[in-house]
C-alpha cells in the first residue's frame, strides 16, 4: 500500500521545478493592477486643450531641429506631446491614457481651442540612421 | 580514532559524489535553476501587470498585444496588424515575437504578465541549455550547474526587460541549438529534431540577432566537428546531418522567413547601430557594474556582464590543449565586438554576408563570451574533480572554484534587480470597447492605443514602413467613398484580417479604407487598388456586400511549408521514439528524399503568381506630388551629371521667382539611381552663393524631407523638393545654387562627379540653377 504513495511522492518531487514555475506564474497572474478610472468629459476637454495649445510651438521647434526631415519633425513633436500629456496627468486626476484618449476625441470631434489646427496626418515612418 | 580520521578524509569525496550525482539528476538541477530564475526575475513578476513606458517597450509590447487581440478577440491568426502605422504585415514585422510557444503565456495571462513569465521560463531554459551543452563538451555536472548562471543571467538579459526587448531572450535558446548540432555530429540523431525546432523558435520569437548568431555558431560547431575526421563515411553522415538540420530549420521557420524577407526586401532596415566597443569598453561590459539612470543604460559597463570571478575561473582552468578552440572562439567574439573601432575585425567581414549586414550592434557578439565561460569552467572543474578523487588536497582548489562561481551567480542577481527597478512603469490602460478607428497616435506611447480601440498612425520601427501619406487620424468613418455623391458605404463587420462593407452605389465608385495597402488584400466584389498608398476597392454600381480579406501569398506559402516541415519533424520523431538515434539515421538514409516535400507548398504558392508586386508607396513632395516619377518635370533644366555609384543628377530648377532677401526659394533636384543604391548615409548638400560669396547651406538627408537616397527605388526619377529659406542679409543680384552628394563621418567626402553632362561642375559641386534675388519687399509680379 505504501509503494504507490511513495511512487506518487517521487513523481511529485520530480515535478518540483514545474510547480515552482506554476506558482510564480500564478503570482504573476494575480498581482493586482492599478485601476485607472475614466475621467469626466470636462477634464478630458481641458486635457485636450492643454496639450493641443502647444502644438504649433512644438512643431516649429521640431522643424528647426530637423530641417528637411518630415518624420523626424513629427517624431520630435510627438515626444513633446507625450511629455505635455504626462505633465497634465501628473497635475490632475487623470491617467496618461486618459489624456491620449482625450487628444483622439478632440481631434475627431473638433474640440476647442479652434484657433489651433492640430494636424490629423503623420509623416510615414522613415527612421534616422542614428539617434 | 583512525576510523574517525578515515571518515573525515572520505567526506569530501562523498560530498563531491553526492553533489555531482544530484546535479546530474534533472529534477534536482531544474529545481535549483527554477529557484535561481525566480530570484532573478522576481521584480518583473511583482510588477507584472504594469506597463513599461520606455520607447522601445511601447511598440514592442504593442506588437504582441495586437497579436493577442487578433487571436483572443477576433479568433484570427495575426496576419495583419491594423493598430500600428496605419496597418502593417504583422507576420513580416521582424520584431514581433508571437510565433513562438511562449505566445500561449501572452494569450493566457495577458501581454505584460505573460512577458514576466516568459522571462522566467527562458531564464530556466537558458540555464538548462548551457548545462547540457557544457556536459556535451565534457563538462562536470557540478561545474555546469555552478556555471550555468554565467550565461543565462548575463548582463544582456538584465537590461533587456528594461528596454522591453523580451525577444532578446531568444539568445537563451542558443545552447539548445548548438547542443542539437553537436549531438548530430556525434551520431546522436535526436539532435536533428532539437536543433531545427529551436532555430525555428528563435526565428518566430522575433528580433534580428539571435537566430543569425545561432546559425553562425551552429556552422562553427559543424566545422569544428568535421575538422580532423578522416573516415569518409563518418564525414558523409555528419555532412548529411548538418544539411538535414539546415533544411528542416529553414522549412520550419518559413512561415516567418518568407514574410520577413518580403517586408525587408521592400524596406530594408536602416538604423546604423554603433561603431563597436574598444577593448577597454569590452572589459567594462563583461565585468563592470551596470550604470543606470531613469530607465536608461549609461555606457557599456555591465551590459554583457559575466562577472570577474567567473572569468577568472574560466581563464585559470583554460590552461590545457582542449580549451584552445574555446579560447579562440571567445577571442574572435571579443574582436568582432570591436566593430569598426580598430583597423578591421570579423564584424566588417560578416557585414558582407546578407542578413548579417543588417546586424549593426557588434558588441552583441559578446554573448558568445558568456557562452564560452561556463563551458571552460565546467570542463576545468571536471579535471579538478578527477584530481581530487586521486589526491584529497585538490578538493581545496575545487571548493574555491565552486565557491567563486556560486558567489558570481549571487552577484549576477543585482544587475537584474537594479535594471528592473529603474524601469519607468505606468498602470496598464483601461479598455474602451468601441468600433476600431485610426488615431493620429503617438509612437512614444504606442501601447496605449489598441486598448482604446484605436490604431496609432504615428509609429516607429527599424525600417521605413510602407505607409500612405494620406492616412488620417480624425475620420468619422474609416471606410468611405472617394466621391461621396456616388452612393453610400457602411461597415458591417470589422476584424484585423477581414472587413465587411455594405455598398449602395449609383455608379462605379472607389471605396477607400483608412489603412495601408498591401498586395495580400483581396475583395469579394470589385478590384483592390492602391490609392496614394491606401487600401481601396473599385466597386461596380449597384448594391453589394463587399468583403475584404487579407491572405498574402507569403503567409499561405510559408505556413504550408512550415506545416509540412512539422509533419516531417514528427515523422523523424516517431522513428526516434521507436528505435532511437540509429533508427533516425536509417530512416534518413532510406527515405531522406521525403524531406524535399517541404519545398512543394513553397513552389506551389510561388507559381500562382496572382499577387501584385509589393512596392513602397511614393512619398509626396511638399506640394503633394509624387517623389517617385518617370522623368523630371518639363520645366526642370536638364543637367545629366553622372556621379559615382551610378547616381545621376538628371535635372534641377528653382521655382517661384522673383525672390527676396528673407523669403524662401523652392528648389527641386531630380536624382536617379541607375543600377545600385547610394552608399548608406549619403546626403545631399546645397550651397547658395550670392555675388559676394557663400551665403547659406541647405544640406539634408532626405529627399523632399521624406526618404533617404539609399532607401529610394532604382530606375526612377527621385524628386527632391525643398524650401530653402533665404538669409535676410546678402547682396541682391544673381545667386547660384550648387549641389552634390556627400557622405559625412570620420572620412567625410563628396561623391565624385564622373561626367559633368550639361552642367558646370567644380570640386564635385554641380551648379544647378541661378535665380535673381531682390533686396526689398517690392514685387513687380502682376
Amino acid at each position: 500500500m505504501g509503494f504507490p504513495l511513495r511512487r506518487l511522492g517521487q513523481v511529485a518531487a520530480a515535478l518540483t521545478p514545474f510547480w515552482i514555475v506554476v506558482a510564480v506564474g500564478v503570482r504573476a497572474a494575480t498581482v493586482p493592477a492599478e485601476d485607472t478610472p475614466r475621467a469626466p468629459e470636462a477634464l478630458r476637454r481641458r486635457a485636450y486643450e492643454f496639450v493641443v495649445r502647444a502644438e504649433p510651438r512644438h512643431r516649429r521647434a521640431a522643424a528647426r531641429k530637423f530641417p528637411y526631415d518630415a518624420w523626424s519633425q513629427d517624431d520630435d513633436f510627438h515626444n513633446k506631446e507625450l511629455q505635455r500629456a504626462r505633465f497634465f496627468a501628473r497635475r490632475r486626476d487623470i491617467s496618461v491614457a486618459g489624456v491620449l484618449q482625450a487628444i483622439d476625441e478632440g481631434l475627431r470631434g473638433n474640440w476647442p481651442p479652434h484657433l489651433v489646427e492640430p494636424r490629423a496626418t503623420v509623416a510615414p515612418c522613415r527612421p534616422r540612421v542614428r539617434y | 580514532m583512525a576510523e574517525a580520521e578515515n571518515v573525515r578524509a572520505r567526506f569530501p569525496r562523498r560530498l563531491g559524489r553526492y553533489l555531482r550525482q544530484s546535479c546530474a539528476r534533472a529534477p534536482v538541477r531544474l529545481t535549483v535553476f527554477a529557484v535561481f530564475a525566480t530570484i532573478v526575475a522576481w521584480p518583473l513578476i511583482e510588477t507584472a501587470p504594469a506597463m513599461n513606458t520606455f520607447r522601445d517597450a511601447q511598440y514592442l509590447r504593442a506588437y504582441e498585444d495586437h497579436a493577442v487581440r487578433s487571436v483572443a478577440e477576433q479568433g484570427q491568426f495575426p496576419l495583419w496588424d491594423p493598430y500600428y502605422c496605419g496597418g502593417v504585415y504583422a507576420l513580416g514585422s521582424p520584431q514581433s515575437r508571437y510565433l513562438a510557444p511562449t505566445f500561449v503565456l501572452s494569450l493566457g495571462l495577458g501581454v505584460a504578465r505573460g512577458a514576466a513569465v516568459t522571462v522566467l521560463v527562458l531564464l530556466l531554459m537558458g540555464m538548462e541549455g548551457i548545462y547540457r551543452y557544457a556536459r556535451e563538451h565534457g563538462g562536470s555536472s557540478l561545474g555546469a550547474v555552478a556555471a550555468a548562471p554565467v550565461f543565462a543571467a548575463s548582463g544582456l538579459f538584465a537590461t533587456a526587460p528594461m528596454h522591453g526587448w523580451i525577444h532578446f531572450f531568444g539568445f537563451e535558446l542558443i545552447p539548445w541549438a548548438l547542443l542539437g548540432v553537436c549531438q548530430v555530429m556525434r551520431g546522436k540523431w535526436r539532435g536533428a529534431l532539437l536543433a531545427p525546432a529551436i532555430l525555428a523558435w528563435m526565428v518566430g520569437f522575433g528580433g534580428t540577432y539571435a537566430a543569425p548568431m545561432a546559425a553562425l555558431l551552429c556552422g562553427y560547431e559543424v566545422v569544428r566537428a568535421l575538422a580532423g575526421v578522416r573516415d569518409r563515411r563518418r564525414l558523409a553522415r555528419m555532412g548529411i546531418g548538418a544539411g538535414v538540420i539546415a533544411w528542416l530549420a529553414l522549412s520550419l521557420a518559413a512561415v516567418r522567413l518568407w514574410p520577413i524577407a518580403e517586408t525587408l526586401g521592400v524596406a530594408p532596415r536602416v538604423v546604423m547601430g554603433t561603431e563597436g566597443y574598444t577593448l577597454s569598453h569590452i572589459g567594462d561590459a563583461l565585468v563592470g557594474d551596470l550604470q543606470l539612470r531613469r530607465g536608461e543604460v549609461l555606457g557599456p559597463s555591465g551590459q554583457f556582464y559575466v562577472g570577474a570571478m567567473a572569468l577568472a575561473v574560466a581563464i585559470a582552468l583554460a590552461f590545457r590543449r582542449a580549451a584552445i578552440p574555446w579560447i579562440v572562439v571567445a577571442l574572435l567574439a571579443v574582436w568582432t565586438a570591436t566593430g569598426n573601432h580598430y583597423a578591421t575585425s570579423p564584424y566588417t567581414w560578416l557585414r558582407q554576408i546578407p542578413v548579417f549586414e543588417a546586424l549593426r550592434y557588434p558588441e552583441r557578439y559578446l554573448i558568445v563570451v558568456a557562452l564560452v565561460v561556463p563551458v571552460l569552467a565546467a570542463q576545468g572543474i571536471r579535471r579538478l574533480e578527477a584530481r581530487a578523487r586521486r589526491r584529497a588536497g585538490w578538493a581545496v582548489p575545487l571548493g574555491v572554484v565552486l565557491a567563486l562561481l556560486v558567489a558570481n551567480a549571487v552577484l549576477q542577481v543585482a544587475p537584474h534587480h537594479a535594471a528592473a527597478d529603474t524601469r519607468q512603469l505606468a498602470p496598464p490602460p483601461a479598455a474602451v470597447d468601441r468600433p476600431f478607428a485610426q488615431a493620429r497616435g503617438n509612437r512614444w506611447a504606442a501601447a496605449y492605443y489598441a486598448p482604446m480601440s484605436r490604431g496609432s498612425l504615428s509609429c516607429f520601427d527599424d525600417y521605413p514602413v510602407p505607409m500612405s501619406p494620406v492616412l488620417r487620424g480624425d475620420r468619422a468613418r474609416e471606410e468611405y467613398l472617394l466621391t461621396p455623391s456616388k452612393g453610400h458605404v457602411a461597415r458591417n463587420a470589422w476584424s484585423p484580417n477581414r472587413i465587411a462593407l455594405h455598398a449602395e452605389l449609383d455608379e462605379p465608385a472607389r471605396v477607400r479604407i483608412n489603412q495601408n495597402w498591401h498586395p495580400g488584400w483581396d475583395a469579394s466584389v470589385g478590384e483592390v487598388v492602391r490609392d496614394e498608398g491606401l487600401l481601396a476597392v473599385d466597386v461596380p454600381a449597384g448594391t453589394h456586400e463587399v468583403v475584404l480579406r487579407f491572405a498574402p501569398q507569403s503567409a499561405i506559402g510559408g505556413a504550408a511549408t512550415t506545416l509540412v516541415a512539422l509533419g516531417l519533424l514528427g515523422w523523424l520523431g516517431l522513428a526516434w521514439w521507436r528505435g532511437g538515434d540509429e533508427s533516425v539515421w536509417h530512416t534518413l538514409r532510406r527515405r531522406g528524399y521525403v524531406l524535399a516535400l517541404s519545398v512543394v507548398p513553397l513552389m506551389a504558392v510561388a507559381s500562382l503568381g496572382s499577387q501584385p508586386p509589393w512596392t513602397p508607396p511614393s512619398p509626396h513632395t511638399p506640394e503633394g506630388e509624387d517623389v517617385f516619377a518617370d522623368a523630371p518635370p518639363p520645366e526642370a533644366t536638364p543637367l545629366n551629371v553622372a556621379l559615382a555609384h551610378g547616381l545621376v543628377l538628371e535635372a534641377g530648377h528653382v521655382r517661384g521667382e522673383p525672390f527676396e532677401l528673407g523669403g524662401t526659394a523652392m528648389l527641386e533636384l531630380d536624382w536617379r539611381q541607375r543600377h545600385t543604391r547610394a552608399p548608406p548615409g549619403t546626403q545631399v548638400f546645397v550651397h547658395l552663393q550670392a555675388p559676394g560669396g557663400h551665403v547659406a547651406s541647405a544640406d539634408h538627408r532626405k529627399l523632399s524631407s521624406q526618404i533617404r537616397l539609399d532607401q529610394a527605388p532604382l530606375g526612377r526619377t527621385l524628386r527632391d523638393v525643398i524650401e530653402v529659406p533665404l538669409p535676410h542679409r546678402g547682396r541682391a543680384g544673381t545667386w547660384e545654387v550648387w549641389a552634390g552628394l556627400w557622405i559625412p563621418g570620420e572620412h567625410a567626402h563628396r561623391l565624385p562627379v564622373r561626367d559633368a553632362g550639361d552642367a558646370k561642375v567644380a570640386n564635385h559641386r554641380i551648379r544647378v540653377a541661378t535665380f535673381q534675388v531682390r533686396s526689398t519687399g517690392v514685387s513687380d509680379a502682376p
